[in-house]
């Protein structure tokens, strides 16, 4: 019974273990990175939609990221002033 | 004067596509297969990424996954969102073991990233289903 009980602990303990290191693996992103890859992805996926193909696609897909990061920081700086 | 729509032009909006369903919904449960079915591997690939990567991040940000019986239009709406993700949904419990945590904001950028890779699967589904269907490339 008692050894159950150690090898419940155990297994607790290393699911415990797992979720911090999942917890852990995206805490270095800050506000930024999170807008990076949020637009990184972003841009794939619209460029993939089109109806472009080859170079013509990735062009596409640069142009989007850049919009996003454009229209993102430019928008940050809009609402600074009110920020405080 | 009644407006006379071409034949061709009105058969071709009133096609429904049986086999476009089954790739639409391949591609809504499992993020890229449906354009793997359809030989376009490189989109394929682009959505696994865009949709996994998405996903994956708002999980690991402990973003909300919202439940199946909301009581709310908002809570409704997000299930949707979530739910457009497909097999990346049940996954939520494996990637968010702690649960959600909508205090700090990287909680609530997760959320949105959740969202976002719903709806761009589900962008994805109708592309599949239009390029069965021969109306897309």
């Amino acid at each position: 019974m008692l050894a159950c009980f150690g090898m419940a602990e155990k297994v607790n303990n290393s699911v415990v273990a797992q979720a911090a290191a999942f917890e852990n693996a995206l805490k270095p992103l800050n506000h930024f990175a999170a807008m990076l890859l949020f637009a990184l992805l972003i841009s794939v996926a619209f460029a993939a939609l089109g109806q472009r193909r080859g170079l013509e696609r990735f062009r596409y897909a640069v142009w989007c990221f850049a919009l996003f990061m454009l229209v993102g920081v430019g928008i940050a700086w809009l609402m600074y002033p009110f920020s405080r | 004067m009644p407006v006379t729509v071409p034949t061709k032009a009105r058969s071709r909006r009133a096609r429904f596509s049986f086999a476009g369903l089954g790739v639409a919904i391949l591609a809504w449960a499992v993020p890229g297969l449906g354009h793997l079915v359809l030989g376009r591997w490189r989109r394929a690939l682009a959505f696994m990424v865009s949709v996994g990567g998405l996903a994956i991040a708002g999980y690991l940000l402990r973003g909300n996954v919202f439940p199946e019986h909301s009581a709310d239009a908002f809570g409704r709406m997000g299930f949707f969102a979530d739910a457009g993700t497909g097999v990346f949904y049940y996954l939520a419990k494996f990637f968010e073991r702690v649960g959600p945590d909508v205090s700090r904001a990287a909680g609530d950028q997760g959320t949105r990233f959740i969202a976002a890779a719903g709806l761009v699967n589900l962008l994805s589904a109708f592309d599949a289903y239009e390029i069965t269907a021969g109306r897309r490339r």
